[in-house]
Order: C-alpha cells, then sequence, then structure tokens
C-alpha cells in the first residue's frame, strides 16, 4: 500500500469516527450496560472498523458499513457473553426517576430510562430500534442488517410496541 | 401519541450529548493489550495444566504396564511436555508488559506477542514433524515385530496431523494480518 493510500485510509477512519462516533458509542451502550465491558466493546468496533477499512469497495455508504461492523462486533459480543448469571447480575435495574439523584438531569435520567428498557429488548428488537433512532432509513437499516425492508418494518413496529411496554411499565 | 411524535421524543433523549462519550472515542490499545494479557495468562495456565495432565496419565499408565516399550513412551512424552511447557514460558518473556502506557508502547507490544507467536508456530511446525517421525518409526517397528493392522493408526494418525496443520495455518495467517494490522496502526500513530 503506498503512503497515498494509508493517508487517504487515515483521513477516511478519521472522517467516519468524526461523523459516527457518537452513535458507535450509544450502540455500544445499547449492548453492554457495565461502563468497564462497554469501553472494551468501543475498542473491539474502533479497531474492527480500522481492519475493515482497506475491504471497503464503497459498494455501501460509510455510514452503512460503520454500523454493519459495528452490529457484528455488538453481536459477537452479546454471543460471547452469553445468558451467565454474571453477566446478567451486572445489568442495573432500569432507573426509577423518582430515585434518582437530584443533580442528575432530566434529559440524562430519561436518555438512561429509555437506554436501559432497550438493553430489556431482545436483540434482533434493539438492532432495529438502535439503527432507527440514529436516524436510519428503513433501506439503510436493510443494508446494514442483511435482511428485508419489509422485515425491517415488522421488527421496527414490534420493537416499538416492545419499548413502550416496557417504559409504560416504569413507574 | 402520534407513532412518529413518539420515536422523534425517543430519537432526542437518545441522541443527547453525553460528555463522556468524545472522551471514550480514541483508539485506546491499552485495552486490548489488557485484555490480550488476560487471555495469554489462561492460555499458558491451559497448557501447563494439560501438560500435567499428560505427565500423570503417562506416568500411571507406564507403571501400570512396566515393560521397556511403554517406560520409553512415557519418558518420551514426558521430555515432550517438558519441552513444550518450558518454551511456552520461555516464549512468552518480557511480552507481559508494556515498557510505557503510551500507544507506541502498547502497539509494540502487541507487534512482540505476534512475532513469539509466529515463533512458537515455527516451533510447533517442527514439533508436529518430530512427533510425526517417532510415531511413524514406532508404527513401523510394531508392524515388524507384531504384524498388527496399520490402517486404523494411519487413518486417526493422518486425520490428527491434517488438523493440526489446519490449526497451525490458520492461527499463522491470523498473527500475520495481525502485524500487518500494527504495521498500519503504527503509521497512523505517527
Amino acid at each position: 500500500m503506498s503512503s497515498v493510500d494509508r493517508r487517504a485510509l487515515a483521513a477516511q477512519y478519521e472522517r467516519i469516527f468524526g461523523a459516527y462516533g457518537p452513535a458507535l458509542v450509544r450502540l455500544t451502550a445499547s449492548y453492554e450496560a457495565v461502563p468497564q465491558a462497554r469501553e472494551d466493546l468501543l475498542q473491539e468496533i474502533l479497531l474492527a472498523i480500522w481492519r475493515a477499512l482497506p475491504s471497503f469497495r464503497g459498494d455501501c455508504s460509510e455510514k452503512t458499513f460503520a454500523f454493519r461492523v459495528a452490529h457484528n462486533r455488538c453481536l459477537t459480543h452479546v454471543w460471547r457473553r452469553g445468558k451467565s448469571p454474571e453477566s446478567e447480575a451486572e445489568l442495573p435495574e432500569v432507573p426509577d426517576p423518582r430515585k434518582s439523584p437530584e443533580t442528575l438531569a432530566i434529559d440524562n435520567r430519561r436518555r438512561e430510562t429509555l437506554l436501559a428498557a432497550i438493553r430489556a429488548l431482545p436483540v434482533n428488537y434493539r438492532q432495529v430500534i438502535t439503527l432507527a433512532l440514529e436516524d436510519l432509513t428503513p433501506v439503510e437499516i436493510a443494508a446494514v442488517l442483511g435482511v428485508t425492508e419489509n422485515n425491517v418494518a415488522v421488527r421496527l413496529n414490534r420493537a416499538r410496541k416492545a419499548l413502550r411496554t416496557i417504559l409504560e411499565g416504569q413507574p | 401519541m402520534n407513532m412518529d411524535l413518539e420515536l422523534a421524543a425517543w430519537r432526542t433523549d437518545w441522541q443527547a450529548p453525553q460528555t463522556s462519550d468524545a472522551a471514550m472515542l480514541h483508539l485506546d490499545l491499552r485495552r486490548l493489550v489488557d485484555r490480550k494479557r488476560r487471555n495469554m495468562a489462561l492460555g499458558l495456565f491451559g497448557q501447563l495444566l494439560f501438560g500435567v495432565l499428560m505427565l500423570a496419565f503417562s506416568a500411571w499408565f507406564a507403571s501400570n504396564r512396566p515393560t521397556l516399550e511403554w517406560i520409553l513412551w512415557a519418558a518420551v512424552i514426558w521430555a515432550g511436555t517438558f519441552f513444550a511447557a518450558g518454551f511456552a514460558v520461555w516464549n512468552k518473556g518480557g511480552t507481559w508488559k508494556a515498557w510505557s502506557q503510551s500507544n507506541a508502547a502498547f502497539l509494540d507490544l502487541s507487534r512482540q506477542r505476534c512475532q513469539r507467536e509466529l515463533q512458537a508456530l515455527r516451533i510447533g511446525r517442527w514439533f508436529l514433524a518430530l512427533q510425526l517421525a517417532i510415531v511413524t518409526v514406532w508404527l513401523s517397528w510394531d508392524y515388524a515385530m507384531r504384524r498388527i493392522p496399520m490402517g486404523p493408526y494411519f487413518f486417526g494418525g493422518g486425520v490428527t496431523i491434517l488438523l493440526a496443520a489446519a490449526y497451525l495455518e490458520w492461527f499463522a495467517a491470523r498473527e500475520r494480518r495481525s502485524l500487518r494490522d500494527l504495521r498500519r496502526l503504527e503509521e497512523f500513530e505517527d
């Protein structure tokens, strides 16, 4: 690889992280509640995107590419973690807004509540809802997940219903 | 609530900027290096445990059949196990900790680990060839002495060798790819 190619690759990497970095942080938060493990997962995603970048041929948008790699890593993470009692025990309860410290901003509490509710969703619902919340269109979501648009629509509908039920069940 | 309004409200909460987000968004090799160290320690522990089991089993087996043939077999197992365990410990020497807490040091350590793995792989190939030679001589001698059917032995041995060779090649390809990635990361860090 020439130095020009390398520079282009580095610029592309920076561009992707500049544009989608915060979204990737949010994505990891929906898959991992434990801060330490969440940071590990984020690092894995950053490295996975870096590794996959040379093979990216532009057959989809950089956004789709970044989210696809990130979702694959998140799925691997879920698969690895499995349903061990330890990992489940580490997951905090959905925070109760009435009991939150007063110093926490209301927005932050709402976000935490939403995040915890999303974490409680089954993985296939979590995938579509997080992508929808990141402003991805159904076409883009379908490309990221490798499913049809119809499938995305059905899943999204069910995910929203499930999320609403969880949120309404909160005190 | 209207479905679109509901989604829009969730979206606003979801995308609310977090102060900690930006701090997390840089490639922090320390985490990856630390995890690799944990995996290395677990791997080494597994190897040593397997070695101890091999030593115990061969000693028990030879003590129950105290003929020259089985004592020789146990001696070969012991020598091989001590060599492999000793090499595994020695080969990981100096790759447990980085010389400083910088990405450059972590990259250096990661590269060193890859190189050591590749070195272990080269030794592993020779070790496999040596084991193959010993088994071939052993079986040939057995056949010459007792005329026992060799088919099942050759089949079992062949499958084992093929699997071991495939694993070694897969492992080598993975380590070479890691080395390439590390070189690219080094250029990026520069």
